[in-house]
């Protein structure tokens, strides 16, 4: 579904990715954790072309990245990507939001389009706030509304950049609950994420990254109990520390 | 001394036509205006060198040089490019043009003001640039912006009195054609003023009437 | 367009810089009183202020600069034009500088205020010592940018007749029948004027950007 291949990245002189290689087959769900500035985003945003690398292969979905407008169009329209800040267009209403791209881009009429809005807010549970704006939503709600509106696109594959680090702790969990169900419903995801309960609970792999690179990569059982590299036992001793 | 203000309420027909060219050079103006600013900062956008310094030339040569006289060298200069323009037609160039490259500036303060995971959440949804900055960056733009823009459009409004130096149609070159003809001229020029006046706090008012109807959203 | 045009052109910006000059210095002093009426606590001062900048900020330079031309011979004041068009920049750039001084007053923190207040100063020295010279700084960039505004606002004198820089223009593209080269060169003039004062504006606005962050 996703295949990274020997990827570098660099910001100027600065690499953010080092020699990077990641197969994600369909349905799985892939938790990618580490240290602020290790890589993380940077990585995920490659995949759907918000940032271009400048070694390496990316394929998405049969499609193979380049600059090319028509495949980053093609990229773009199967995966659906959410982020910490939510990004919500606070001019549209909740339901504008989440028709907007599919009749852009997927050429949905409106009513086909709102039709499938309604049912993906329904899904996250939020579906009585669709003529609400989001700065009337809280945090959770917000963050639920994005994915929602992701969904609204039908993309085979979701990436999560760190969807919960900017909520107040009791709106976490309304977040990771809908995701777990979406895990649960078959969805490809790869998620930035530090919440190791979510981990434990969906993840087919977690990889834990640092300096740019990919460093060790596991099943969450074995990931946890019996981290191999002394720089993933440093990184779990302080995560679990601040719990 | 003695004042005789009979020969301005006399006229107050003329007066009433010229307040309407008034109001409509400025809105063609401003309307021209807003083009050249939302063209010029997506020109600026796509950072381009060469159409970038001159868009960047436009703006600073417009700003630094006096409205009487851009004015002028539109009026003289058209001719000679082959085009015979009314001065009205003229006037709304020369106000649009002088009015584009604040716009410009504006409009570009009110683009940078958007965090820039508006437009990564509009890319990632499949938009294009311009789609991404029509539908999603411009309103919250425009909406960041309207308080400037409406002191733009009052200014814009004072400007068009210095059309008058082309003989376009508005309030005054209508009271310019009173006082030739009346000797007047203080009378004329007073009651002008207070014209002027009444236009710029109606417009003031109007525009932030408009302004809450539309960007109803709330902010946060 | 021969050396003789030439030299009556600079005769023109000469008198563009003199009525810049007194409308400036002018409006330095008046707009300090206007400033200080407008933030005063008394409604007797406040109004007045209020009233004198909306005048100002709400109608044409090209309007105030007619009623001022034409109203002081009415009222017994027979001064020559560069006098009346000098005045009328005057009170132009006193209600222009008094709102931005008053935006500036204001833009200091109230904390000064409480400071000053809490040493037991009185409210003369509180804004002589501690508000005016802050708000002074805070003012600078709008203040240049102002200064702009009216060095290209003294060409409207043009209009009421009187020769400035523009006018001196309008008479040599009559004479000469060129006009694009004429109004070319004294546009050329005016942004030679206007240009390194706008970059200083904008030096003064970027150094203060960045003193804030800091
Ligand atoms: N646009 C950019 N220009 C220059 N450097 C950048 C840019 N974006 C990221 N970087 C650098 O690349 C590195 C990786 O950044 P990235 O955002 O991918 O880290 P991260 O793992 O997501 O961190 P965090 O947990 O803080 O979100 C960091 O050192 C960062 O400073
Ligand atoms: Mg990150």
């Amino acid at each position: 579904m996703i295949e990274m291949r020997n990827v570098d990245k660099w910001y100027g002189s600065f690499q953010a990715l080092k020699d990077v290689s990641l197969t994600v087959l369909p349905g799985e769900k892939i938790v990618l954790c580490g240290p602020s500035g290790s890589g993380k985003s940077t990585l995920i945003r490659c995949i759907n072309h918000l940032e271009t690398i400048q070694k390496g292969e990316i394929v998405v979905a049969g499609h193979r990245l380049s600059d090319s407008q028509k495949v980053v169009d093609a990229v773009r329209r199967e995966v659906g990507m959410v982020f910490q800040q939510f990004n919500l267009f606070p001019h549209k209403t909740v339901l504008e939001n989440c028709i907007l791209a599919p009749m852009r881009v997927r050429k949905l009429s409106r009513a086909d389009a709102e039709a499938t809005a309604r049912r993906y807010l329904e899904r996250v549970r939020i579906g009585n706030q669709a003529e609400k704006y989001p700065a009337q939503l809280s945090g959770g709600q917000q963050q639920r509304v994005a994915i929602a509106r992701a969904l609204c696109m039908e993309p085979k594959a979701m990436l999560f950049d760190e969807p919960t680090s900017a909520l107040d702790p009791e709106m976490v969990k309304e977040v990771l609950d809908t995701m777990v169900s979406l895990a649960r419903d078959g969805m490809t995801m790869i998620c930035v994420t530090h919440e190791m309960g979510f981990a434990r609970q969906v993840a087919d792999r977690v990889i834990f990254m640092s300096d740019g690179e990919i460093i060790e990569e596991n099943d969450p059982e074995r990931f946890f109990s019996n981290p191999t590299h002394a720089r993933t036992r440093a990184f779990l001793g302080e995560i679990l520390a601040h719990r | 001394m003695t004042l005789d203000f009979s020969v301005v309420t006399n006229a107050w027909q003329a007066l009433a036509w010229g307040v309407v060219g008034t109001m409509l050079l400025a809105v063609f103006g401003m309307a021209l205006a807003m083009v050249i600013g939302v063209g010029g900062v997506a020109v600026l956008r796509a950072q381009r060198r060469i159409p970038t310094l001159l868009v960047t030339a436009f703006v600073e040569v417009i700003r630094n040089t006096p409205f009487l006289v851009q004015i002028y060298f539109i009026f003289f200069a058209l001719p000679f490019a082959g085009i015979r323009l009314n001065p009205t037609i003229t006037a709304i160039l020369a106000l649009g043009l002088n009015g584009g490259a604040y716009a410009i500036e504006i409009i570009r303060g009110g683009v940078e003001s958007i965090p820039k995971g508006q437009t990564e959440a509009g890319l990632a949804l499949g938009l294009h640039r311009g789609e991404v900055f029509r539908m999603i960056v411009l309103k919250p733009a425009l909406k960041a912006i309207y308080p400037s823009l409406s002191s733009q459009f009052i200014l814009l409004t004072l400007t068009t009195a210095i059309c008058t130096s082309i003989s376009a149609y508005e309030l005054t070159s209508v009271g310019q054609r009173i006082e030739a003809e009346t000797f007047r001229s203080f009378e004329v020029y007073f009651t002008l003023t207070g014209i002027y006046l009444v236009i710029s706090l109606l417009t003031m008012w109007a525009l932030a009437a408009i302004g809450r109807r539309a960007f109803a959203y709330p902010d946060r | 367009m021969g050396t003789l045009e030439f030299t009556y052109l600079l005769e023109g910006l000469r008198w563009t810089l003199v009525l810049t000059a007194v409308g400036f210095a002018g409006g330095i002093a008046f707009g300090l009183l206007v400033a200080l009426m407008r933030v005063s606590k008394s409604p007797w001062l406040r109004i007045p202020a209020i009233g004198w900048i909306g005048l100002f900020q709400g109608t044409p330079l090209l309007m105030q600069l007619f009623v001022v031309y034409f109203g002081l011979p009415l009222f017994g004041f027979d001064v020559p034009a560069w006098a009346a068009v000098a005045f009328a920049l005057t009170a132009h750039a006193s209600a222009y500088l008094g709102e931005i001084w008053r935006g500036a007053i204001q833009a200091v923190p109230r904390g000064q205020t409480e400071a000053a207040e809490a040493l037991g100063l009185p409210s003369r020295s509180r804004m002589v010592d501690i508000l005016l010279p802050q708000a002074f700084k805070l003012s600078l960039p709008a203040t240049v940018g102002f200064l702009v505004q009216l060095l290209k606002g003294t060409s409207l004198a043009a209009i009421v007749g009187f020769i400035e820089l523009t006018r001196a223009g309008v008479i040599v593209a009559n004479q000469i029948y060129q006009p694009l080269v004429v109004f070319g060169i004294v546009g050329v003039m005016y942004f030679l004027m206007c240009w390194p004062l706008s970059l200083y504006g904008r030096h003064l606005e970027r150094r203060m950007a960045a003193g804030i962050s800091k």
